[in-house]
């Protein structure tokens, strides 16, 4: 009943998304356009500006949501999030470090290629420093210090460019932004991403058996090597991809799974599909209120999305007070 | 024009100028139409191989020499009597001042320019300015060097400015806000400031000239144009690129859509307007930045019946100078291209 | 059938098991005493394939390193002594996991279901089936954690202190529930510091002492007063009945 509920608001919310934009068009010639056919402006808006965005707004969110669900499983702590625990800003950093300082030109094939990296040294490290111990303090704290540290860098390099317009762009490596992105952005992200949804919907027994820890799980036959690097594989390539083209977008993953759970029988595996789903539906949401908030000028949904993922993230703090210390 | 320059981080809301090649093969004809010859005769350049050239045309240094020799040819032969001892020596700390100083003063005259003086996509006089020394607009500089005058723009140094006066030092600010009308009265008061009166009478009433002649070929049949800059930035109602884009005989729609100054304008909206000609700029630098991705959006690679290139010379409209005049003659250039003034058929 | 030769182990370099042998034959209940540090703990770990170790351990003949952890899954089952659950899950959820090593891509199948069910029962957790275990008492977690390790149906089980904690009429079910798995000609070792309840209940016991085996064999045979002063440094009364020993600790022994 859950995901027949999700699919139908990812559903509504990609259509929302495509009939919301500065250019009036009413909705037959917005339908018009989107299938090749009448006005030819209208055809490129549709095509080329609007169904890019909605789309990467659909497969980011799946994807934040998904690793979300997925880190929590693995790490068994309700707070783990790829933008909490430091994966988005690293991400970033990566997509910066290798395009601004013209490694590979001006190709936008560097940034993934970039936030991969990134993205994945992140979750091996946060791994090496929480994983033994599950405490969700010191994984909040690793997280909390390696967030610093990569925001720090991203801004360093970014203020060291010699282009101008590059320190302007901190703003959208640590809040994203989905503004006039193209198809491109779409083939370069969306492959990779899949792959990346793959890998960590193979987790889910793992993540199953994982609730019990890992020496129960090991003794279920789990392989704890096979599953962290599934998860890191996945992660990278799902979140890497996404922030490379999105900038740094938190919270999903964190908000959608907490959510979710109540729905679900509270095992992991449960929780993935919900959670891809409903990451999906919240991130096209922030990205249509992004942009009709404030009708004359558009905001990053990085901004929304934290405006409303970190207080809900105080609050499970407050819940969780005594757990965390 | 509204921007900041002076210092670096200022630069990203200047309007940058722009000699980008054009993006289909078949519109390439049209970024180098704009005589680069023209350019060389008046300004002493070579025909600034960028022009339709790719963004790391930066400057050739060998070219530079020459034009510095040719400007100094130039300038002396103008300035009849005065030697240089009696003149005051001028330090400028803004890159549109730069620009002014360089066109009127002798070389001696010059104690140094700001570093930014040096950019191709802000300097249109860019090569002429390497040999001289370069500051970075630090009061200390200026005690160091003790000119007779510091000019600067109204906005860029305000801290240093006053310190600089409340120190006793002459300083000359000089506005931003600039029309294609308002240039050739900041020629002359700069030519004023630094005793080059004449010299700046004859720019100023050749530009001037230049201007009315360009005007004279407007007529009813007004393009919509719209300069799109890095970040989807449009130069609008208020800006120099706005005075220069009427004055070329085209509407700007980005002023006509009620924008104002330097505002982001969604992509759709550009789209949905289909303006006849989309003024984009190149990079700034070799540094990559998301900033200059917009240029290469298929939905504005997509638009049919819209003319997409760099058809500003690089640096032309970002400060208010003579230059402007380039701007203006490549715009009207373009105008009469795609829309004839002869007699509807 | 689980025969363990020449075991060590080392953990960050520190040596943890020296050397040590043991075998477990189907049908019998092992018990494994020791003072805290005495090296159990670790011994289920390598005996269950969870670490890497020294030496050769023998599943009827087949070396259980060379194992793929699912086929090693099926033959050995794990109690650890940790019992955090990470989430809510439901004390049925949480049994039907250890059908994991068993089960393919579909949905559990009426059999294992059937298993499920059969080991909640053994553990007395069937009234719980839909209680979330978080909820529940240390007592109860532990009853629903071992019908999980009882559900795995593995030939041989490893319990690590499954009784700790538990009421004593809770410890005498379980008990009871592991000497009917020994009864299906099962091995089962499980650690404890109960001596009484390893005299009693156990077939055959192991004590182990700084990472060795010190002694082996019948309650009567090894549990002597000079071994509980040796081993676990203590005094204690002890008395026989018709069920077999108790053991009453006295106080501690005299440094010797």
């Amino acid at each position: 009943m859950l995901n027949p509920i999700l699919g139908l608001a990812c559903l509504l919310l990609t259509a929302a998304s495509l009939l919301v934009g500065p250019a009036d068009l009413d909705l037959a010639s917005s339908i018009a356009g989107l299938f090749a056919g009448g006005d030819a402006a209208a055809m490129i808006i549709m095509q080329e500006i609007r169904l890019p965005r909605a789309l990467l707004a659909l497969t980011i969110g799946i994807s934040l949501g998904l690793a979300g669900a997925v880190l929590q499983g693995l790490l068994r702590n309700p707070l783990a999030e790829p933008g909490l625990i430091g994966v988005t800003s690293s991400a970033s950093f990566g997509a910066v470090a290798i395009f601004y300082t013209g490694l590979a030109g001006a190709s936008l094939y560097a940034l993934p290629a970039g936030a991969l990296a990134g993205a994945a040294v992140s979750v091996l490290l946060l791994l090496a420093i929480a994983a033994r111990n599950g405490a969700t303090l010191t994984l909040i704290l690793a997280g909390v210090a390696l967030t610093s540290l990569t925001g720090a860098l991203t801004s360093l390099v970014l203020n060291l460019s010699p282009n101008p317009f590059a320190s302007y762009e901190i703003i959208f490596w640590l809040l994203g932004s989905l503004r006039d992105r193209s198809m491109s952005h779409v083939w370069l992200a969306l492959p990779l991403m899949a792959l990346g949804w793959v890998l960590l919907g193979a987790s889910a027994r793992a993540l199953d058996a994982l609730s019990l820890g890992e020496e129960a799980a090991s003794s279920l036959g789990i392989r704890l090597s096979a599953t962290r690097l599934l998860v890191v594989l996945g992660t990278a390539l799902s979140v890497g991809a996404g922030t490379a083209v999105a900038g740094a977008i938190g919270f999903i993953g964190l908000v959608v799974p907490h959510l979710v759970r109540p729905f679900t029988d509270r095992l992991p595996s449960s929780l993935l599909v919900p959670s891809a789903l409903g990451g999906g539906a919240l991130l096209l949401a922030a990205d249509i209120a992004a942009r009709i908030v404030v009708p004359t000028r558009e905001l990053n949904v990085g901004v929304l999305t934290a405006l409303i993922g970190a207080p809900f993230f105080l609050w499970l703090v407050v819940r969780a007070r005594r757990e965390l210390f | 024009m509204r921007t900041s320059p002076a210092d670096r981080k200022g630069r990203s809301f200047i309007t940058p100028p722009s000699v980008l090649p054009d993006f289909s093969p078949a519109r390439r004809v049209i970024a180098p139409s704009f005589a680069a010859r023209d350019l060389a005769t008046r300004w002493g350049g070579e025909g600034r191989n960028e022009t339709g050239g790719s963004a790391q045309g930066g400057r050739p240094p060998r070219g530079r020499r020459r034009k510095a020799l040719v400007l100094v040819a130039f300038a002396s032969a103008i300035s009849t009597t005065s030697y240089a001892a009696d003149l005051p020596r001028v330090m400028s700390m803004n890159v549109c001042t730069d620009q002014l100083v360089l066109l009127l003063a002798e070389p001696s005259q010059i104690a140094s320019l700001s570093d930014l003086s040096l950019d191709p996509s802000l300097s249109f006089l860019h090569e002429e300015a390497a040999p001289y020394p370069k500051n970075s607009g630090r009061a200390e500089e200026v005690f160091l060097s003790k000119p007779d005058l510091v000019v600067t723009g109204t906005f860029s140094l305000h801290n240093t400015t006053s310190l600089l006066e409340a120190l006793d030092f002459a300083v000359e600010e000089f506005a931003y806000d600039q029309s294609v009308d308002t240039i050739a009265g900041e020629i002359r008061r700069m030519g004023a400031l630094i005793g080059q009166d004449a010299k700046a009478e004859q720019i100023a009433s050749a530009y001037e000239r230049d201007l009315a002649d360009l005007r004279a070929r407007q007529c009813s049949t007004k393009p919509a144009a719209i300069a799109y800059e890095q970040n989807g930035v449009v130069l609008s109602e208020g800006t120099l690129a706005d005075s220069v884009i009427e004055a070329a005989g085209l509407t700007n729609l980005a002023t006509e859509l009620g924008y104002s100054a330097m505002t982001p304008l969604p992509l759709e909206q550009l789209v949905s307007h289909e303006p006849d000609i989309v003024i984009v700029s190149e990079p700034m630098t070799d540094a990559p930045a998301l900033a200059d991705q917009i240029a290469q959006h298929p939905a504005l690679r997509s638009l049919e019946s819209s003319r997409i290139g760099a058809f500003v010379p690089r640096g032309a409209w970002a400060c208010g100078g003579p230059f402007v005049i380039e701007a203006v003659r490549a715009l009207t250039a373009l105008r009469e291209e795609i829309a004839s003034c002869a007699p509807a058929r | 059938m689980l025969a363990a030769r020449n075991l060590s182990v080392s953990l960050s370099g520190r040596p943890i098991l020296h050397d040590v042998s043991l075998s477990l034959q189907p049908g019998e209940v092992v018990g494994l005493l020791g003072p805290n540090g005495a090296g159990k703990s670790t011994l289920m770990r390598s005996l269950s394939g969870l670490i890497p170790f020294s030496g050769t351990i023998e599943l009827d003949g087949r070396n259980l390193a060379a194992m793929s952890d699912r086929e090693r899954a099926r033959e050995i089952a794990f109690l650890p002594q940790a019992r955090a659950i990470a989430w809510p899950l439901s004390v049925e959820n949480v049994v039907r996991l250890a059908r994991s090593p068993w089960r393919g891509f579909g949905a559990l199948s009426q059999k294992d279901l059937a298993i499920v069910s059969d080991a909640m029962e053994a553990m007395d957790v069937a009234a719980l089936a839909d209680r979330p275990v978080t909820e529940l008492s240390g007592g109860e977690q532990a009853r629903v954690l071992a019908a999980r390790a009882m559900a795995q149906t593995t030939p041989v089980l490893l319990a690590d202190e499954p009784v700790s904690g538990l009421d004593p009429a809770h410890q005498m079910t379980m008990t009871g529930a592991f000497r009917r798995l020994a009864g299906e000609r099962r091995a089962i070792l499980v650690s404890l510091h109960d001596l009484t309840l390893a005299a009693r209940w156990c077939d055959r016991l192991v004590v182990m002492a700084q990472g060795r085996i010190v002694a082996e064999g019948k309650p009567a045979d090894i549990m002597t007063s000079e071994r509980l002063r040796e081993v676990f440094g203590i005094t204690a009364h002890i008395a026989h009945d018709e069920c077999g020993m108790i053991f009453a600790p006295t106080g501690l022994a005299a440094n010797s």
